[in-house]
This record gives C-alpha cells, structure tokens and sequence, in this order.
C-alpha cells in the first residue's frame, strides 16, 4: 500500500511543483516520455506520461514504457523513495542489483534529474545586496571569492571578508607582540582577472570540426593546428566524438588516451581526479601517467633520507608559523619565492617576522619578488650549482664545529661518510668555501659569514617556493642534488628543535586540521579508489558507485610525443605509498593492449607547460594519432591541433563546491594550512554558460548517455548541484552550519582550534624522540621499520646521510652519497655549447597560474611585469641582465629570439640588476603559441619558453623534468625567421 | 545618455520627423537587419525575412535591402551556417570578424556596461540565453527596431526614444559597424555576407545622418539645426 501511496505522492507533487515554478513547468515541456515505476515481479507499478509539459499517470503497468525503473521487491521500493532520501541505501540497492533500469539512458537520467529537481528547485542561493545586485561565491585557484551579479552579468569579482557570524581568526603571541591575520581571503593575481577571463575573446562558445577532418574519409592530420575550423551542433559533435570512441575501443584496450594537465579551475566536482575521472574510467582508457613535476627532487632524492614518501618528500610543516615567529632568528629562503603565484596568506605573516627583526636571506639567481618584498640579504649562485654552496656551508659548519652533534648522534646515520666526503678525505677535494666559488661564483666570505651566522642562530630553512618543497631548483639538471642537500642541511641543524626547521610561514598556520572536507586529490564523485586519494576518507563519507578503469596501460607524460610518434616510451612510477616504489618502470605499449588511436585532450596547456614542447607539436601533426578531441574553456595553445573541439564552461557558469588549498591526502595532506583561515566555499553557478558551451559535466554525461551510461556515471540523474550537496552531507559543515544557509550564504569559516589544542610542530617528535604526533596518517604502517609511529620513514628509521634506499639501484645520477656533480650542460666544458652562452630560469609566474589566465582576454595581459604590448600583440617578457643585454644593442621592451636547437622563442626584454649576469628569466606563463612559420619547426612568438628547455630526466632512472639551467642565445628579434630544430647537443 | 531636458544649458529636440511615416518603417528595417544579422546556427530567419521584402521601399537609406533580403532567402541553410559562423564566430585567434562590438573595439572598458545600462533605461529585457551577449550586431539592431516601434506607438516619451535612437547610433552601432564591413570586406568580397554588412552600413550611415539632420541642439546662446 505505502508504495502506491508514495507513487500516487509523487505525481501530486510534480504537478504542484509545476504550478508554483514556472521554470518547472518549462523543464517538463524538454521530454515527451513514458515512464514505469514497478516491481520486479510486476505485480504493482505507475507509469507517468509526460506530453508537451502535461503530466498523465496511471496505477499498473504500460505496456512501451520509454523506460522502467524497476524494484526487487515493495521494501526495497518503499526505503529508496521514501525521504528523507539515505545515499547508502541508494548507492546500495544499485550496487546490488535491488534496482534497476530498461529503455532509453538519456530519458532516465533526464527523468530523474526531474523528480529530484523538485526539492532542488526550492533551494536558494545568494544574498540579496539591493538594487539587483546578488552577491554569491566562488572558489578560484587564487582564492575565495564574492562574486557580485546582475542581469546574469558579473559585475565584480573581490577577495571574501568575514563577517562577525564568522567563526574568530587564530592570533601568535611572539616576542611580546600579538599577531592576528586580518579577516578576509586575498586573491592573486590570477584570481583577480576572473571576470575578464570569464568574458574573454577566447573564450570557447561553439562546438567546432577542423575543416578538412572527415572522419569518414580523409583525416589530414598533417593539417592539424594549420587549418581553420568551423562551428558544428554540440549534436554532430558529440556524434562524432563518440563514434571515434567506439572505432579507437574496437581496436583493443587502451586504444583511447586521456590526457590533462596538473591543475584545473578550483572545485571538488569539476576537478580532473573528480568528473573527468570517472568519464575515462567507465570509458577505459590509457592515462598518462604524471611525473610529480613541481616535487621533482624532493620525490626522487629527499625522500630516500628522510622518507616522507606520501608528502612527496617535502617536510612537514605543522606549527612552524607559530614556532618560527617565536623562536626563529634568520630564515633561508633557498630558491623561494611563495610571493610569486600562491596568493598573498603567506605575505601578510612574513610582514610579522620582518617586524619581528628576524634576518633574511635570500638565495637565488634572481632577485625574486619575495626577496625585493622583504628585503634582507641576496646571494645569487651560478643556476644549477646550488648543492656545492650547501655542501661549502657544511664544510663550514664541521670544521668549527657549528652543527648539531647531539641530532646527528642520535637521530642520524651515515655522518661518518659524509663528513669524510665534505671534508675530501675520500676524494682529495675538501669542500670549502673557496672550492664552491669556482662553481657558483659566489665569493667564499659570504659562504664563509652565512654559514656561521646560520651555524649560530636559530633558522629556518625555506627550501622551494612553499618552504616546505614545491618549485623552484628542484625542477631542474641538478634537482635531485639540491633537494637531498636541503635535507642534509636541515638535519645537520637539528631540525624540529624550537626555531630551527623547514618553512618560509607560508605553510604551518593554526588551523584545525581534524574538521573533514575533502580534498580535490581525493576524487569526489569519481569512486575511483585506486588513482585517487578516495578511498583515504571520502568513499566512506560520501557513499557512491566505485568506477574502476579495466585498462593498466599509462604512458609516461615527458615522454606522450615518443610514444605517439615512435611507437614506445618508458618512465617511472610516480608510486607515493613508499619510498621505493618510485623504482619501478612503466612502459608503452603494455602487453594486451592497444597502441593509441585517439586521444581526449582535456585542457590546452601543454606548449606552455611541457618541457621540449616542439615535440608535443610535431605528435599531434603524426599520422599514428588518427584522432583528437579537445575540450577546453579557452582557444590556447594546443587547442586548434586537434579535430574536434568541445567548449566548456568556466566555473561561474556550473555548480561546483571546494575548500581553498584543500588538495587532500596522499598529495599535499592538509595543504590549507597556506590559509590564514580555512574557508569552505560553494561555488554558485553565477551565470548561465556562454553562447553553446557545458559544464565539463555536462559533457561527459551527454557522451556517456550515448554509450548506455549516463544513469551510471550520473548515479541516477543526479546533478552537479546535487553531487554539491552530496559533498556537503559528507563533510562535517552539516554539524555546524545547514545547507540551505550554506547555499544562500555560500561560505563557512571553519573555527581555528583553541591555542591549547593546535598541531604540535612539525618534526618536533622526532626531535626529541617521541613517537609521531603530527595529525597526518604517514608513512603507511607498514612503512615503520620498528614500533609503529617511531622513527622516519627510512630502513634506519633515522636520518640518512647516505640513504641505504639509494644504494639498491645503480642510477649514476643518485648515488647514496650525495656528491656534486656539476651540470652536464656547461659551455666552458664543452665547446659545442658554446654558441649558447646563457643560462635560462624558467619559473613559474607570478601572474597566472601556470598558463592560465594568459589567454588574449584576461587582463593579466596588461600587467608590464607579464606582457608588452609591442605593434599589436602581447610578448611575454624575458627578464636579462643589463649587462648581457647592453653587449647585445638590447634595450628595454626590444623584442628579442631567444633559442638554442630545440626551440626558438620570442619575448620582450626587461632589463634588470635583479638577475645575475649570465642568466636569464622567463616563466613558463604562455598560453599562447604562435608559431611564425611551420608548428613545431619555427619560432614561437607566443612565449612557449619550455620549448627551450630539455626533456631528459634528470637522472637515467627517473621521469622526471629538468629545465632552469638550460643554455640558450639570445639577439633581438629581426621578424625574420630562418631557425629550425635540430638534434640537441 | 539621452535627454531632451536642459542641460547645462543644452537643449535638444526633434523636429521635421513624420513620425507616423518613418518610424514603422524604421522599426521594420531595422528588424530585419537584426533577422539578417542573427546566427543561422541558432534561428533560421528565412521564412521571417521572407515576409519583409518591400521594408525596404519606405526608407530611402535602404533601397537595395529588399534584393539582399530576396538573395538571404533564397541561399540554403547550411552555406549561410558555413559563411556566418567562419567570418563572425569561430577562427585560429578568435573570429576573424567579431559580431560582437566589444569583442571588434578591442574589449575597451565599460563598453558592454553602457549598452546594457541603454537596455535597462528602455526596459529592453535580453532573453537569458542572450544575456551574456548585450552587444551581438543583432541584439543591437533589436534595440534600434525597438526604440523605434516605441517612437511609432508613442507609448512613452516619442522624444526620448529618438534621442537614444540617435545616441545609440553615434556611440555604438556607428562606431564599429564601419569597422566590421572593413574586415568583411577584405576577408570575404562579394560573399553574402559582405553584401549583407555593407548594406547595413550603409543604412545606419545613411539613418544616422537622417536622424541629425531632425535634432536641433539649443545651448541658450546659439541654435543649432
């Protein structure tokens, strides 16, 4: 009885629903359908008939139902439809067979997505600011926002400030002063250009077919990239897309390829590991398997002295805002410029420790932007041969006896060995500070005087752009090196004691790290446990349907262009469950599996970002890539190299959820703690989407309709708005705030933890010998040599001077013991690198982030740090030092080639004396690729700079990318171009 | 923006203008240049245009748009999909010819808020699939046939429908449409299209000379006809 009952209820309510909400009424208007609510065995039911908007519905069974949701049995019917509705008896009855679904999928997603829009339709989002202003929220990659709409048009985008309903901020009492962030979020620059990116001439609108591409007949792929395209129905499009689908799968697994970059529009649904994630695994796809990119050295060397595997290497970092303004007498940023991309949480506490009088010093080849900030000491070595200043610091440290002996005692092994090395016992060649300044032309008295002065106080080293890794000289030849003697470094201090530790205050703020939300690194809806952290938390909180990709094929990402056009490619596993996993290979093709027939590209940024990028534009020109769809929200780089492209929407215009620099475990677990606050924002659909473009949700649903999927991936109609509240059911902000205040409001302010009961500092137990007690579930259990929860993560469970680890493999360029080894590109070591005189930084920008936010609508473009205006067009600019620019004729805003045999790229010159002469300075920021004559043999006028630089790893036996020391020339750009590749030296 | 009251001692008034005679006419033309103008991907305005020919006879800066309108017809529906959407929508650096006035001035500030705030001023209500596009060549030909429709009902103040008519024409429609049949022009001479955008250039050319020459402009000293 209660489920006819329920079912008669519902039909009462979609017509009542109908009457009150006009835009209800319209939505049933979209369908003509019939549809069975029964039982399995058919002895009860209704069917529902929808006809132009007018609902009709009967008791019994329809004989050509359009579809049929149908029950085992009454009890099971009655718990699934009975409010309100629990997800895991839901995700249960489907993943058990208790439900289930016959005729069309689209009309089943979209029947469902229907009833549940019933309650939805109710739900409000917004504030109202008066004159028809709404104010709603967002979440960008460079900060929370508000977001202030009118007339489905964003007026203005501005950092989010708290209001007194808001939970307290945290305060420091150091040196008898009280600091306490202000309240509100900052933006970075990339945050800031929102609104134009949104409205940006770039902006993708329409789906398009490259002229020339009949997928039928004649596919051109030499054409790609050259020839124009023309704007087609999302219809014939997704046609299209699918048929390649089924073409490229019949030709064996593994046969279609995805592809995307590292980072993505801020947001736990729309995310890669989320939406895209669960796409590609029902599909079954090849992946590329990602190197750890900004870890590199950290991954690859730290992590044999100290393990730390499951933070990629890098340090800890609880506590260490609060412990370095108490305790801290000099910070060390060492290739360290968090001023740069991250936002400006970080700033505002290193403001603290100037006024504080701690010391800083910067060491760098360029004087960057947290330097010039803050002021202090700069000392610019040679690129690439940061590891003999280390080691002509240790040499320091040793003979007057400056280093913590009682740390290395205790809580290291190894020292004997390396002592003996620093010293030159074993190799003859003593590691003084008169030694380095013939490799990093830095004088030996400043050595000499940091490392005394570093010997005696305590410091605090922040090594990378966050302090803690991240960026900078360890993406580099000598990357490897670097990161194992920041570690060294470290442990030769005594790290962990009060105020001596890794950090540079932009991670370590006071937060509560036991309050749940979820991370995008633990994909959401996506229900894969295997290439996400889901299984760490999310998959028990927030119940969905598991997706698992049946493929095991993955192509090393350096390495997509050989495997593409040569056939095969081998790389190493990027595996942060242990220390040694990164020992094993990957190779393409795998056994059993297809080569590669097509490939899903998912975002645009590979010119800008991939090293030796020219290769990257030669793969999508080769005939064994038959077929390419690109789906992207901007017209950059890569995106015209493909066949058919698919334009999404930004995140204004979908629904979506996320906490600010919240990435999740097995990544960077608690990555918030770069916030002053944690800040958990719902990210409104602000506007409807421009001209034909989708929510990249959208999209993969209405492919996967086509392949019988879409109630699948969809979890039965659910939509983004729904997954959003599913999100929301499974964090713990149900305890604190509902989610229809949520909604309206749009963000929450997580309380901060009382003083008493904040993280401890980070390594501070190892320390002084403890068991672990930082609030991170690392290393795995059975990571610990001895008892659980003592010792680090090492065979030792001590500190490694020379990492036993590393002495299982033979990989020439990671010996146990870290010796140096200068780069292996020096012009006056090899005379064929002579015409290349130059060194090339390559960092990441200070403006967008990575490439995006540079496309040719966002107002980042007018910044002169970023872009100049020269005759019409935007050139990336190349900082250089006024002395090689002077020998040169160039002046400032010259346009000039920089090039040596793998690319050949054209900037603005900046000259300045903020950068060591020798060396020059582009960031890896263009989304821009313009090649002046044939793609990928010709310069490149868009300011693809990593083009330039190589793709050898850096060691025989890693995946792993090596820019910022490349040797480069440079001359000013005469408009004519006569370069071409060539092999590299 | 648009005012017949003094300001600043300027005083601006329409005279000589049959309103009966020329704004229905108007209105018409400008209807069907925004039909003529709008995406054949997103509405098929043949059989609506269809029912226009002869518009053209009653406005003398139009003759000509009636053979336009006949050849507009006449073409089949996937060439006028290929010509529009590769001169105006899609291209390797963005389209070639934007159809948008913000996107063909370059994206200067603050030009899509003055439309949008001529639109509010009006009560001219974007559907809110267009909302996003304000300045589309179409949506502001629609604005033109509706402030002149508004002129010919003489619902509201007639007076301050023509003045926007003509302060519209001189900040916005005449200041990029000239550069649109440019770039037209040189991309695709004697398609379509090009006949198409000239024509219409040179009917706002021509409307807006007309309209000046019926506004007298008083500044308290000297008057201005």
């Amino acid at each position: 009885m209660k489920f006819s009952i329920i079912l008669f209820g519902m039909v009462q309510a979609l017509r009542v629903t109908a009457r009150i909400y006009p835009e209800f009424a319209a939505r049933l208007k979209e369908k003509n359908l019939t549809a069975q609510f029964k039982l399995q065995d058919n002895s009860k039911g209704r069917w529902v008939k929808l006809e132009n908007g007018k609902i009709s519905s009967k008791k019994g069974i329809c004989e050509h139902p359009d579809l049929s949701i149908i029950f085992k049995n009454k009890a099971i019917a009655e718990e699934f439809l009975t409010p309100p509705f629990d997800q895991l008896v839901r995700i249960d009855a489907a993943k058990n067979f208790k439900i289930g679904l016959e005729g069309s999928d689209e009309l089943a997603v979209w029947f469902m997505a229907t009833l549940a829009r019933m309650e939805t339709i109710t739900w409000k989002s917004g504030t109202d600011m008066g004159d028809g202003v709404m104010r709603y929220t967002s979440g960008t990659n460079g900060g929370p926002i508000f977001v202030y709409v009118k007339d489905e048009k964003i007026l203005r985008i501005t950092p989010m400030e708290f209001d007194d309903e808001d939970a307290p901020s945290w305060s420091i009492k150091a040196k008898g002063k009280t600091f306490t962030p202000p309240r509100r979020t900052t933006l970075a620059a990339h945050g800031m250009a929102q609104k134009s990116m949104v409205y940006s001439k770039e902006r993708l609108l329409y789906p398009m077919k490259r002229v020339d591409f009949d997928p039928d007949g004649d596919r051109n792929i030499q054409n790609r990239g050259v020839s124009e395209f023309e704007r087609i129905s999302w219809d014939e499009a997704l046609d299209i897309v699918t048929k390649e689908i089924k073409r490229a799968k019949r030709k064996g697994p593994g046969a279609v390829l995805v592809a995307n970059g590292s980072h993505h529009q801020w947001g736990n649904l729309g995310h890669y590991l989320s939406a895209f994630n669960r796409f590609w695994n029902l599909i079954g796809c090849s992946k590329l398997h990602h190197n750890p990119d900004s870890w590199e050295g950290w991954f690859w060397g730290a992590t044999h002295h100290w393990g730390n595997s499951l933070r990629l290497g890098a340090p800890e970092f609880y506590g260490t805002v609060e412990d370095c303004l108490k305790e801290a007498e000099m910070m060390v940023f060492w290739s360290s410029d968090p001023d740069a991309t991250y936002g400006y949480e970080g700033t505002e506490r290193r403001r603290w420790a100037k006024e504080l009088g701690i010391k800083m010093v910067h060491i760098d080849p360029y004087m960057n932007h947290t330097a010039a900030h803050l002021g202090g000491k700069w000392i610019a070595p040679k690129p690439g041969t940061d590891s003999a200043f280390a080691q002509a610091l240790c040499h320091v440290w040793i003979t007057e006896d400056i280093y913590d002996k009682e740390f290395v005692e205790k809580r290291t092994q190894g020292f004997e060995e390396w002592k003996d090395y620093i010293l030159g016992t074993t190799d003859g060649t003593p590691k003084s500070p008169d030694w380095q300044e013939g490799e990093t032309g830095v004088p030996a008295r400043e050595v000499r005087a940091l490392a005394r002065e570093w010997g005696r106080k305590k410091t605090y080293l922040g090594a990378g752009g966050w302090g803690c890794g991240v960026g900078g000289a360890c993406r580099g030849p000598m990357g490897i090196q670097w990161a194992r003697m920041m570690t060294i470094l470290g442990a030769m201090q005594g790290f962990g004691q009060p105020g001596v530790n890794f950090g540079n205050l932009q991670f370590g703020a006071p937060l509560d790290f036991s309050f749940y939300f979820p991370g995008y690194a633990e994909g959401s809806m996506s229900g894969d446990l295997q290439f996400s952290a889901n299984a760490a938390n999310n998959y028990q909180r927030m119940p969905h349907i598991v997706t698992m990709n049946s493929v095991r094929q993955s192509i090393p990402r350096i390495y997509l262009p050989e495997a593409i056009m040569e056939g095969k490619a081998l790389g190493y596993l990027t595996d942060v469950a242990s220390v040694q996993g990164q020992f094993q290979r990957i190779g393409y093709p795998s056994p059993g599996h297809a080569k590669i027939e097509m490939l899903y590209k998912y975002g645009s940024a590979s010119f800008g970002t991939m090293v030796e990028s020219n290769r990257w534009v030669k793969m999508y020109q080769s005939e064994n890539l038959p077929f390419v769809v690109n789906q992207s929200v901007w017209n950059e780089g890569e995106t015209r190299f493909s066949d058919i492209i698919l334009p999404a929407c930004t995140s204004f215009e979908r629904w979506d959820i996320g906490e600010w620099y919240n990435v999740g475990a097995g990544y960077v677990h608690h990555m918030y703690s770069m916030n002053n606050h944690r800040v958990i924002s719902m990210q409104h659909k602000c506007i409807e989407p421009l001209g034909e473009s989708k929510s990249d949700y959208d999209i993969f649903l209405a492919l996967l309709e086509r392949l019988g999927m879409g109630a699948m991936y969809s979890e039965g109609g659910n939509t983004e708005l729904d997954w959003c509240k599913r999100v929301f059911d499974s964090s713990d902000l149900s305890k604190h705030i509902s989610w229809r205040k949520f909604l309206k409001k749009g963000y929450f302010v997580v309380p901060p933890d009382p003083e008493s009961a904040r993280a401890p500092t980070a390594s501070r137990w190892f320390y002084e010998g403890r068991s672990k007690d930082v609030p991170e579930p690392y290393p795995l259990p059975s990571d610990y040599v001895g008892e659980y929860g003592k010792g680090l993560q090492t065979p030792s469970g001590k500190f490694e001077f020379i990492p036993e680890t590393l002495g299982r493999i033979d990989d020439p360029g990671r010996p146990p013991l870290n010796k140096y080894m200068p780069n292996y590109e020096d012009p006056q070591k090899d005379e064929r690198l002579a015409n290349y005189p130059l060194q090339l930084l390559t960092p990441h920008s200070r403006y967008p982030f990575h490439v995006m936010g540079d496309d040719g609508g966002s107002t980042i473009r007018d910044i002169k740090d970023h872009r100049v205006l020269v005759d019409g067009h935007y050139y990336l600019v190349a900082r250089i030092n006024r002395e090689d620019a002077e020998a040169r004729g160039i002046q400032s805003d010259d346009l000039i080639r920089l090039w040596n045999n793998r690319g050949s790229v054209v900037c603005a010159a900046y000259l300045t004396e903020r950068l060591r002469p020798g060396v020059v300075s582009a960031s890896t920021a263009s989304a821009e690729y313009r090649p002046a004559g044939e793609p990928g043999n010709s310069t490149d006028l868009g300011g693809c700079v990593n083009m330039l630089n190589p793709s050898k790893g850096i060691t025989k036996q890693t995946h792993s990318i090596s820019p910022n020391t490349t040797l480069i020339q440079i001359e000013k750009w005469t408009g004519v171009d006569s370069w071409q590749r060539a092999e590299a030296v | 923006m648009v005012t017949g009251n003094a300001e600043q001692g300027i005083t601006r008034t329409v005279s000589g203008r049959d309103v009966k005679k020329t704004a229905a006419a108007r209105s018409a033309c400008y209807a069907v240049f925004s039909e003529l103008m709008a995406s054949p991907h997103e509405v098929d305005s043949r059989a609506s245009c269809r029912d226009r020919i002869g518009v053209g006879k009653h406005v003398p800066c139009a003759d000509g748009l009636d053979d336009i309108i006949r050849e507009f017809v006449s073409a089949e529906l996937p060439r006028l999909k290929s010509e529009y959407s590769r001169l105006f929508e899609v291209g390797d650096q963005g389209a070639p010819a934007p159809i948008r006035e913000d996107l063909m001035r370059g994206q200067k500030a603050g030009v899509r808020e003055e439309i949008v705030r001529f639109y509010e001023f009006f009560g001219y209500a974007l559907d809110e699939g267009f909302a996003w596009a304000p300045d589309h060549l179409s949506v502001e030909l629609e604005f033109m046939h509706f402030l002149c429709f508004q002129e010919s009902q003489a619902g509201r103040d007639a007076l301050s429908c023509q003045l926007a008519q003509a302060d519209f024409t001189e900040r916005h429609l005449c200041n990029w449409v000239p550069l649109l049949c440019e770039r037209v022009m040189e991309l695709a001479p004697g398609s379509l299209y090009c006949r198409v955008v000239t024509a219409l250039n040179s009917f706002l050319e021509g409307d807006r000379g007309w309209q000046q020459g019926t506004i007298n402009t008083t500044n308290g000293t000297k008057e201005h006809e």
